[in-house]
């Protein structure tokens, strides 16, 4: 046997082993999706239009960005709550279908599969979350912080959420921040919003 | 046969050579505080270890911690938690008796206000604090912070960021003087 016949032989054995280790590999791997068959089932929407869902409806009132929010109780002048990047506070009304309930789960999506939730900070300038009854419309506001740049393209999704959100329902709304939109927003976005302004 | 297995010999070292050898790679990778550490999820960039006085975790007055504070950027795609489910996991102190143990909780302010998330791309200056005696106080401390994987878990198939908390494997392990303020 010459050199030639041993290295190719142990070359055939090699790669027998390589190809059997990959099969074991290629055994585990399992493809990522990021839809699970139980999800809540989305009703999409735009900002300002009355998206129905099965147990709730909800229709987004406006988008407005913020620098810095102020505290809720301003003993002794806290100084307002700021970000690195920028506030993003939705206003929206909503009401249940059948039964009182709760929007518990509620995400700003962002192109690129950036997902952000709702309520980023501590007490201070968190909006306690209302139950909304059957045939009232009740307004509430969700607060997100996310880098400036993520802004644009934004969309809201919220829905009832809970231990086991299997089959629930959720609104998919395109808060309709193009480029220019998104932009202006920025651009204006003033220092020490109200967030609790209206009671909440 | 004695040639064939020669020439998987003659192939096969050259293969592990280029594969970096079987020398084991350091479990536990010694870091320097101030040094950026890429733990998947996060990036963390450990400043010192100090004890300090803070709020009980129950409200109940001031009490003496073990205070390692560093700056973390979340590294994801979506929001994540500061504390357990979040960076909590994956930081781990060693005790004298050689055991690894979680921080009791972590803290977070992110552009001078407290936090208890990481949103993707905006960075948080987080203090993971141990709960200490009245007296105890140690000179040095070491720190270990793991690494998290993108994966799915062993019966599902939903991808998520895990980390193993039960390891001794780290991606870094930082041994830091503790200071006093």
């Amino acid at each position: 046997m010459n050199a030639r016949q041993v290295l190719l032989r142990g070359g055939a054995g090699v790669g027998g082993t390589v190809l059997l280790a990959g099969a074991m590999w290629l055994h585990s791997v399992r493809p990522e999706i990021r839809a699970a068959e139980l999800d809540p089932i989305r009703t999409g929407g735009t900002i300002g239009e009355q998206v129905a869902t099965r147990d709730f409806s909800v229709r987004v009132d406006g988008v407005v960005a913020a620098r810095s929010l102020a505290p809720g109780f301003s003993l002794g002048r806290k100084p307002p709550v700021g970000t690195d990047g920028v506030y993003l506070v939705v206003r929206l009304s909503a009401t249940a279908a059948r039964e009182p309930l709760q929007l518990r789960s509620a995400d700003l999506e962002t192109p690129g599969g950036y997902t952000f939730h709702a309520d980023p900070r501590t007490s201070d300038v968190s909006v306690n979350q209302p139950t909304f009854q059957p045939m009232i419309w009740t307004s509430t506001k969700l607060v997100f912080e996310l880098p400036k740049d993520r802004v644009e393209g934004a969309r809201l999704v919220v829905g009832t959420g809970g231990l086991l959100p299997q089959l629930s329902s959720a609104a998919d709304i395109d808060l309709g921040l193009g480029k220019d939109r998104a932009a202006e927003l920025l651009q204006k976005a003033p220092e020490r919003y109200q967030v609790k302004a209206d009671g909440s | 046969m004695p040639a064939a297995l020669l020439g998987v010999v003659a192939v096969l070292v050259p293969v592990v050579w280029f594969a970096g050898g079987f020398k084991a790679t350091p479990k536990q990778p010694v870091k320097k505080a101030g040094e950026r550490l890429d733990l998947g999820l996060f990036e963390v960039t450990v400043h010192d270890a100090r004890i300090g006085l803070a709020r009980g975790t129950f409200g109940t007055g001031r009490q003496r911690f073990l205070i390692v504070r560093m700056r973390v950027l979340n590294k994801g795609k979506e929001t994540e938690s500061l504390g357990t489910g979040g960076l909590t996991d994956g930081v781990a102190a060693l005790t004298k008796a050689g055991k690894w143990v979680k921080p009791e909780r972590v803290d977070g302010v992110a552009a001078g206000a407290q936090t208890n998330t990481t949103q993707p791309g905006l960075p948080v200056e987080a203090s993971a604090m141990w709960e200490m005696g009245p007296a105890d106080s140690p000179a040095r401390l070491t720190v270990g912070l793991r690494e998290w994987n993108y994966d799915h878990g062993f019966t599902d198939s939903d991808f998520n960021w895990i980390v193993d908390q039960k390891s001794d494997d780290f991606a870094g392990r930082l041994t830091l003087p503790v200071g006093a303020s």
